[in-house]
């Protein structure tokens, strides 16, 4: 095993035991893990909105003195300026753990590469500004972090001058530079909306807020420790005095015993090696050829131009387009959008989209495969397990009389495969997916929920007996969670009737066109 | 885990997260250690600049485009300078101190500090420009000395922080800050 699956391995195994912690107390639907990225955005937000109440009152002219008068005022400033600050510390691990998710994952590298630069560029803004935020105040924490980013600039070769004398206390600081540090203050998350935008370009409905519960509970504890615990103000920096222990915001200055401990040169060289290291993540991550997700394709006989694939896919990688010798629109996938997520086979009815050996009628070949070798007993659960949760049954069959199936993404999964294991006389079919917010490919189980109880199109056709079909959501580290829905389903299995099995279920051929050209044209741009 | 018992752990462990915040938001930095004081060399000094020039040769010349032919070829040098910090003739600093620039064109910046414990010292600073072998011979520019030289009493406190700077008025260096007399 490769070096980036390793890392990947050891980065999951500190993320799903946090996330089934997390799944325990809170729930998936308001697992702060799951919505880090969201999360950071609202944060992102809170330290806009208090932000700009602080510009009123700051003065270039007077940088310290400003804040402290901002401080003074016990039932607002303080507690806004308390909350900027955490809010934006809180941001900053949101985003540090929404980039952990997305490595953990393997959601890096292909299609989702800009999404990843862009996210790693935003983080750098965050900490410039924060940076630019901490020397603003001018106490002793801005004067230790902006002489270090001094002594760190003036190592390159960029300016004409060391920036570093700006700080000697030889005269006082003109107010010039608070009016670039300002600047730079406000302008740089002006920018972070662009990057945001670019980040999400290439997902479809992307979740730009956590729900409502998450995130005013995450605002309602920033803004209550804001209150009962206010942020410190160091006293005001003084050029010609050794700093005394000031208070440092380890979210943005996490780096600074490290840096002042080394000569400049190795800390831009350490630094540089990092950062690249990072935003290469992309490159060193993705798998070797032969193992690459192949995108989907396209069976054009069989496409009739109904768009659910197109709705559905959480990429935007499918698009309608004129089709050869047919009077609709049909699909056609472009691959260098599709992250192989599979999705499109289980939103297309006749079958005729998904990645390669992956279409609902591979799935479907392979189920009947499965109850050729063995035929129902029309007591026994099929289970269809995500890969990548489902508490590991995919990898690790549990000690129960049941028949593992594993998917991809659990939104895959045609429901003319649950229709046949139910028809052909299993005693019930448990779909295994991961908690909807914690899906690899985004919408996977919410698509699925949809197809097999409300009716989306691609639906569980209403001739199938629901009584034996389940759906249920486990993360990777929930075995436990897992196994227990098994036992569930085990036990409403066990109070129906023995299921009877039908003999002749020709699912694929209903879906066959009345009569088309016989070229059977495979779309892939 | 009752429905209740679950949450209070998870009012808990929000409440527990949010306090981690704030108090990483405050660390203490630099970590508990002995207060100390610094003494602190900061100056910009233009030094001292020698222009040698000499005729260009005809091949030169021509190597060059006709725009860019100048009968006369100038090199230019700042020369370097050595900086000696001694505290009670204990010398404690000695470095060269080099123009700025690719073209070692700029003036000379000197920044240094140095931590030591609080106390009364004789501070001794010497700026003397060094000749290195090879240097240019000819006309030195520039009303920069060839040597500065600071000899004072500093009685430092905790914390404080003596500043050396050159006075461009005076031409000499001086001592401020944090200095008892």
């Amino acid at each position: 095993m490769d070096v980036a699956r390793r890392l990947e391995r050891a980065a999951r195994r500190i993320l799903e035991p946090a996330d089934a912690f997390m799944n325990r107390l809170y729930g998936w639907r308001y697992n702060p893990i799951y919505h880090s990225g969201a999360l950071a955005l609202a944060l992102l937000a809170v330290v806009l909105i208090t932000g700009i109440y602080l510009l009123f009152f700051y003065r270039v002219g007077a940088p310290y003195e400003s804040v402290a008068r901002i401080e003074g005022q016990a039932w607002l400033g303080r507690w806004m300026r308390a909350l900027h600050r955490y809010a934006s510390d809180a941001a900053v691990a949101a985003t540090a753990l929404h980039l952990l998710r997305m490595f953990a994952q393997g959601r890096s590298f292909g299609p989702r590469t800009l999404a990843w630069l862009s996210g790693l560029l935003m983080l750098f803004v965050i900490f410039v500004a924060g940076w630019t935020g901490y020397v603003m105040v001018w106490d002793t924490a801005g004067l230790i972090l902006a002489r270090e980013g001094a002594r760190l600039f003036d190592a390159l070769p960029l300016f004409a001058e060391p920036i570093g004398r700006t700080f000697v206390g030889e005269r006082a600081l003109p107010g010039a530079f608070f009016f670039l540090n300002l600047f730079l203050h406000v302008a740089l998350p002006v920018g972070l909306g662009l990057l945001l935008w670019v980040h999400v370009s290439r997902v479809a409905r992307p979740n730009l807020l956590p729900p409502k519960k998450l995130m005013w509970g995450a605002i309602g504890l920033l803004f209550a420790c804001s209150l009962f615990w206010p942020a410190p103000l160091a006293p005001p920096a003084d050029p010609l005095q050794v700093p005394d222990r000031a208070p440092l915001d380890a979210f943005f200055a996490f780096w600074l015993p490290l840096s002042r401990a080394l000569p400049a040169g190795v800390v831009w060289a350490l630094g540089g090696l990092l950062v690249a290291a990072v935003a290469l993540v992309p490159w060193w991550t993705r798998p070797a050829a032969p193992l690459k997700p192949r995108p989907s394709v396209v069976n054009q006989r069989l496409c009739t131009g109904c768009e659910q694939c197109y709705l559905d896919c959480p990429y935007e990688a499918i698009t309608m387009e004129a089709g050869l010798e047919r009077d609709h629109p049909v699909a056609r996938v472009h691959p260098n959008l599709c992250v192989s997520c599979g999705i499109c086979a289980g939103s297309c009815a006749p079958m005729g989209v998904g990645p390669p050996e992956r279409t609902g009628r591979d799935q479907l070949a392979e189920v009947k495969a499965l109850l050729a070798a063995r035929r129902p007993t029309g007591r026994e659960l099929v289970v269809i397990a995500c890969r990548h949760a489902a508490g590991g049954l995919a990898d690790r069959v549990p000690p129960l009389e049941v028949r593992i199936l594993a998917a991809e993404c659990a939104g895959s999964v045609h429901t003319s495969v649950v229709e046949y294991l139910v028809r052909a006389g299993v005693g019930g079919v448990l779909i295994l997916s991961c908690p909807p917010r914690d899906c690899w490919h985004r919408e996977g189980p919410k698509w699925l929920e949809q197809r097999l109880f409300h009716g989306r199109e691609a639906e569980l056709k209403e001739r199938v007996d629901r009584r034996r079909v389940h759906l249920a959501y486990a993360g990777y580290a929930e075995r436990r969670a897992a196994l227990r829905a098994v036992e569930e389903a085990l036990g409403k299995i066990a109070a129906l009737e023995v299921a009877a099995g039908e003999t002749a279920i020709t699912l694929d051929e209903e879906c066959e066109p009345a009569s088309e050209p016989a070229s059977e044209g495979v779309n892939r741009t | 885990m009752s429905a209740a018992a679950r949450r209070l752990v998870s009012l808990f462990a929000a409440a527990a997260a949010t306090f981690g915040v704030a108090a990483l938001s405050r660390v203490p930095y630099p970590p508990a250690r002995p207060e100390h004081a610094a003494i602190r060399l900061a100056w910009r000094a233009p030094g001292q600049r020698m222009e040698q020039c000499r005729r260009a040769t005809e091949e030169e010349l021509e190597r060059l485009p006709v725009h860019m032919r100048r009968e006369e070829i100038c090199e230019q040098h700042i020369f370097p300078y050595r900086l000696e910090l001694l505290l009670d003739d204990s010398l404690v600093l000695a470095r060269t101190i080099r123009a700025a620039g690719a073209h070692r064109d700029r003036p000379l910046y000197v920044y240094e500090e140095i931590e030591l414990d609080p106390g009364r010292y004789k501070v001794t600073v010497r700026f003397s420009r060094e000749m290195p072998e090879g240097a240019l011979r000819g006309r030195i520019e520039g009303d920069f000395p060839e040597e500065l030289r600071l000899e004072q009493e500093a009685d430092l406190g905790p914390r404080a922080v003596a500043l050396v700077t050159y006075d461009p008025e005076t031409r000499r260096l001086v001592i401020g800050g944090n200095i008892g007399q």
